[in-house]
C-alpha cells in the first residue's frame, strides 16, 4: 500500500476517484483519510478533491472540522480510540486508558514521537454488551483490559515495521 | 411472551434464505393494497417509531403521502449513537433484508423513487455487508425498476455513510450529514416531510421501525396491536450494558415486564455482575433521565414511563452498580453532551460546558452551601431553549439525579462522597 504522503499528484487524483462518488463526500473523506500514513488529508488532497467535485475547499474543510472521525491535523499511522462513554466508564475503560499512556509514553490526546500511534477517546462505538473497547481504524476491539490494550500495541507496532513504516 | 420478531437465531444474509422464510410476502401484501390502504394498515398496528421520539410511525408516513412534489425519499436512520445503544447494530448485522423489504413497503405507501441507508461511520465494518445485501435485492429485482413486477413502482436505495457525530441522529441533522454537509440541525418549518433530502419530501425513520414494518402486513394490524398495551403496540429492542451479568440484545413486549425484571430476570440480565443491588438504571439513551430503585416496578410501556417520569428512548438499559457516585456519572454523560454538541445554538453549545465545569468543581473542591441549587438552576436555564431536542434532553440525567438523590450532591459540597469514590474521600 502506497500512503498519500509519497503519491504523485496523479496517483492522488487515482486514489480520490476509487475512494467513491460524489453522493458520499463524508465516506470518500474517510477512505483516503485510511490512506494516510498521519491519518490526515493534506492541503494538495483537499484541492484535488474539492477539484473532482467542483466545490470550494471550504465546504470540504467544514466537513474535516465537524465530524469526529475526521482529523484536521496530522496524528500517528494507528489512532487509538478508546470508548470513554458512560457504559465503557462503568466497566472500567479509564484503567485501559492509564495502561496504554504509561506503555505508549504518552498522554491521552498526544502522538507517539515516532508517528505510529494516537491515544484518544471516542464516544459509543455501539459495542457496549463488549465493553471496554478500543477502535483502531474501522476495527473493534472488544472486552479490553490494559494488559490486553498493550499486547495489541505491540503488535501493531510489528506490522508497522514489517510494512516498513518507521 | 409471543416468539421474537426482530431478532433471528442465526444471521440472515441470503436473499434466497430470507424469502424461503417468508420474506418479502409483506411488500406481495402491501402491493396489493392501495398506498393509503398501507398506510391505514400501519396506522391501525398503531406502531410508533422506535428510534427514541415515539411518534406515530402511520401519521409520519401520511405527512410524507399528502406532501406534494415528485421524486420523494425514504431515508433509514441507522446513525444510533446513544451510548448503551446497539440494537441497529444488531439488526443490520442479521437481519438487513427486513430493513429493506421494510423501506421498500415504505416507498409504496408514500410514494418514493429515492431510498437512503444512513449508516454511521463507526458501523464502517458493516456497510459491507449491507452493500452486498442491497446488490442482492437489486440483482432479484426487488429494488430497481418495477419491482416484484409491479409496472411504475421504481424504488432504490444506496448506502451513505456518515462519518462520526451523535447529533445526525436527529433529523434535520441527519439530512445535512447525508448531503455531505456539516450535520448541524436545520430550522423547522420547513419539516423534513415537505423538504428534507435535497429539499425533497422525505420519510426517516429508524432501523428498528423498518425492520418491524414486513412482520406487520404478514400477520395483519390486528395482530400486532393486539401485543403489548393500548398506546404501546408490540415488541422493542432493549440493550443491557453496564454492571450488569448477561449483558445483550433483548427483544421484550411492551408493558410485559419491568425494569427489575430486566435487569434481575434469570431471562434477562440476570442481575449486576458484582451481584450488589445497582444504585441505578439509565434507561433510554444519554438523554433520558436515570431509573432509581424505587421506579424498576415500572412496566416498560410509554403510559407508565411518561407517569414515571422516564423515557424508553432508544431502549439503551445501563445499570449502575452501587459503588458509583452519581456525581461523577452525571459528569461522565455531560462531558459526552460538550463532546457532541454541534455548537450552532448557545444554550447547548455555552449550557453543558458550564454544567461540566459545575460538576467537575463539586467533584474537586469545597464549594459553598447552596451549589447543588445553583447547579440545577444551571441546568434547567441551560434545557430551556436550545435549538433542538438533543439539546434540550442533555441535562435530563442530571436533573433526575439531584431530584432523586440530591443529598448525595449536597453531601459532595462538603468533600463527602457517599460512594467513597472520589479521591477517596468517603462518606
Amino acid at each position: 500500500m502506497k500512503y498519500l504522503e509519497v503519491m504523485t499528484r496523479e496517483e492522488k487524483v487515482a486514489a480520490i476517484r476509487a475512494a467513491g462518488n460524489d453522493r458520499e463526500l463524508l465516506n470518500v473523506l474517510l477512505n483516503l483519510q485510511a490512506l494516510s500514513a498521519r491519518s490526515c488529508l493534506d492541503g494538495e488532497t483537499i484541492a484535488l478533491l474539492a477539484e473532482e467535485l467542483s466545490v470550494s475547499d471550504g465546504r470540504i474543510r467544514e466537513c474535516l472540522s465537524f465530524y469526529s472521525m475526521l482529523n484536521t491535523e496530522p496524528a500517528g499511522r494507528y489512532v487509538i480510540e478508546v470508548c470513554a462513554s458512560a457504559p465503557c466508564y462503568l466497566l472500567h475503560g479509564e484503567a485501559v486508558i492509564k495502561s496504554l499512556e504509561a506503555h505508549l509514553n504518552i498522554r491521552l490526546g498526544e502522538t507517539t514521537a515516532d508517528n505510529l500511534f494516537t491515544l484518544r477517546t471516542t464516544n459509543c462505538v455501539g459495542a457496549c454488551d463488549l465493553g471496554p473497547v478500543i477502535k483502531i481504524g474501522d476495527t473493534l476491539y472488544e472486552k479490553m483490559t490494559g494488559e490486553k490494550a498493550c499486547v495489541l500495541v505491540d503488535w501493531l507496532r510489528k506490522q508497522a515495521q514489517e510494512e516498513g513504516i518507521e | 411472551m409471543s416468539r421474537n420478531w426482530l431478532l433471528e437465531p442465526a444471521p440472515v444474509l441470503q436473499l434466497a434464505e430470507y424469502r424461503a422464510a417468508g420474506g418479502y410476502t409483506a411488500l406481495e401484501k402491501a402491493l396489493a393494497k392501495t398506498p393509503g390502504e398501507t398506510i391505514d394498515e400501519v396506522t391501525a398496528s398503531g406502531l410508533t417509531g422506535r428510534g427514541g421520539a415515539a411518534f406515530s410511525v402511520g401519521r409520519k408516513w401520511l405527512f410524507v403521502y399528502t406532501a406534494e412534489g415528485e421524486e420523494k425519499y425514504v431515508v433509514c436512520n441507522a446513525d444510533e449513537g446513544e451510548a448503551g445503544t446497539y440494537k441497529d447494530r444488531e439488526l443490520l448485522r442479521n437481519s438487513p433484508f427486513k430493513i429493506i423489504e421494510g423501506m421498500t413497503i415504505a416507498a409504496y405507501a408514500v410514494g418514493a423513487v429515492h431510498g437512503i441507508l444512513f449508516c454511521r461511520g463507526e458501523y464502517r465494518w458493516l456497510q459491507g455487508l449491507l452493500r452486498n445485501a442491497l446488490g442482492q435485492a437489486r440483482e432479484a429485482g426487488l429494488l430497481g425498476k418495477s419491482i416484484l413486477g409491479r409496472g411504475g413502482f421504481d424504488f432504490d436505495i444506496e448506502l451513505v455513510g456518515s462519518a462520526g457525530a451523535y447529533i445526525c441522529g436527529e433529523e434535520t441533522a441527519l439530512l445535512n450529514a447525508l448531503e455531505g454537509r456539516r450535520g448541524e440541525p436545520r430550522n423547522r418549518p420547513p419539516f423534513p416531510a415537505n423538504s428534507g433530502a435535497y429539499a425533497k419530501p422525505t420519510l426517516i425513520n429508524n432501523v428498528e421501525t423498518f425492520a418491524i414494518i414486513p412482520y406487520i402486513f404478514q400477520v395483519g394490524a390486528d395482530a400486532f396491536s393486539s401485543t403489548g398495551t393500548k398506546d404501546s403496540t408490540g415488541h422493542k429492542l432493549l440493550t443491557l450494558s453496564g454492571n450488569i451479568k448477561h449483558p445483550g440484545v433483548y427483544e421484550v413486549e411492551l408493558g410485559a415486564v419491568t425494569i427489575r425484571d430486566l435487569i434481575y430476570g434469570e431471562s434477562y440480565g440476570g442481575g449486576t455482575a458484582d451481584a450488589r443491588p445497582a444504585k441505578a438504571c439509565h434507561f433510554g439513551g444519554q438523554s433520558a433521565p436515570l431509573a432509581f430503585p424505587e421506579q424498576f416496578n415500572t412496566p416498560v410501556d410509554h403510559l407508565n414511563f411518561k407517569a414515571a417520569g422516564l423515557s424508553i428512548g432508544t431502549g439503551a438499559v445501563v445499570v449502575l452498580g452501587e459503588d458509583v457516585c452519581l456525581v461523577d456519572y452525571c459528569r461522565k454523560v455531560m462531558e459526552f453532551f460538550v463532546h457532541e454538541s454541534c455548537g450552532r445554538c448557545v444554550p447547548c453549545r455555552v449550557g453543558t460546558k458550564r454544567v461540566t465545569e459545575m460538576l467537575e468543581q463539586l467533584l474537586t473542591f469545597h464549594v459553598l452551601p447552596g451549589f447543588t441549587d445553583q447547579l440545577e438552576a444551571a441546568a434547567r436555564a441551560a434545557a430551556f431553549n436550545p435549538a433542538c431536542g438533543l439539546g434540550k434532553s442533555a441535562f435530563s440525567c442530571l436533573l433526575s439525579a439531584i431530584g432523586n438523590r440530591r443529598g448525595e450532591f449536597t453531601a459532595h459540597e462538603d468533600l463527602i462522597c457517599p460512594a467513597g469514590k472520589c479521591g477517596g474521600r468517603n462518606g
